[in-house]
């Protein structure tokens, strides 16, 4: 897989745990760390 | 990456964290944790197939770093738990700035391997000319 620093974030939708919908969209203008968790056992 | 969540905010830093499993576990999660961040839910894995975190080898995962982390861990008490679910998948971090261009790309090779928090708040003050006293 290749690095995507300095590359466009891939635009992304999904629902939180509360049901609300998240797009990328949404968080321009600000930073955002998105954290990958492996299985949450 | 909790015990730095003051740091992330001082910044402004937006944080989502993101699973590939069902939203009842989701729930769960969130409740036991008290997980101050939106817990996204990925559960066709679209978002992490887009950002190269694939299903790790048993090598990945079963490597001497994880044994020397996990070692570290119990050295200091803490209790380990079996693992539910899958264990294969990736996991990892991605920085996106306000311009929504990628800071920082990071796919974690096993359970241990995660950049320092230090590296990212660097990143983004660096990005963001802030510099802290």
């Amino acid at each position: 897989m290749r690095d995507l620093t300095g590359k466009p974030a891939i635009p992304f939708r999904l629902r939180d745990s509360n049901g609300r919908i998240h797009l990328l969209e949404e968080y321009r203008g600000r930073w955002l760390m998105m954290v990958f968790h492996r299985h949450l056992g | 990456m909790r015990d730095r969540e003051t740091e992330f905010e001082r910044r402004k830093v937006q944080v989502a964290v993101v699973t590939f499993e069902n939203d009842f576990l989701a729930r769960r999660y969130v409740e036991e944790t008290s997980l101050p961040w939106p817990l996204l839910v990925d559960d066709t894995r679209e978002t992490y197939r887009n950002y190269g975190m694939l299903t790790a080898s048993f090598w990945d995962l079963w490597g001497p770093k994880t044994w020397w982390v996990y070692s570290r861990e119990i050295l200091k008490g803490a209790e380990l738990r079996k693992s539910e679910g899958d264990i294969y998948q990736r996991g990892g971090d991605v920085l996106i700035d306000p311009n929504g261009i990628v800071a920082l790309h990071h796919v974690g090779a096993g359970p241990a391997d995660r950049p320092p928090v230090e590296r990212m708040l660097q990143r983004i003050d660096r990005g963001s000319g802030h510099h802290p006293r």
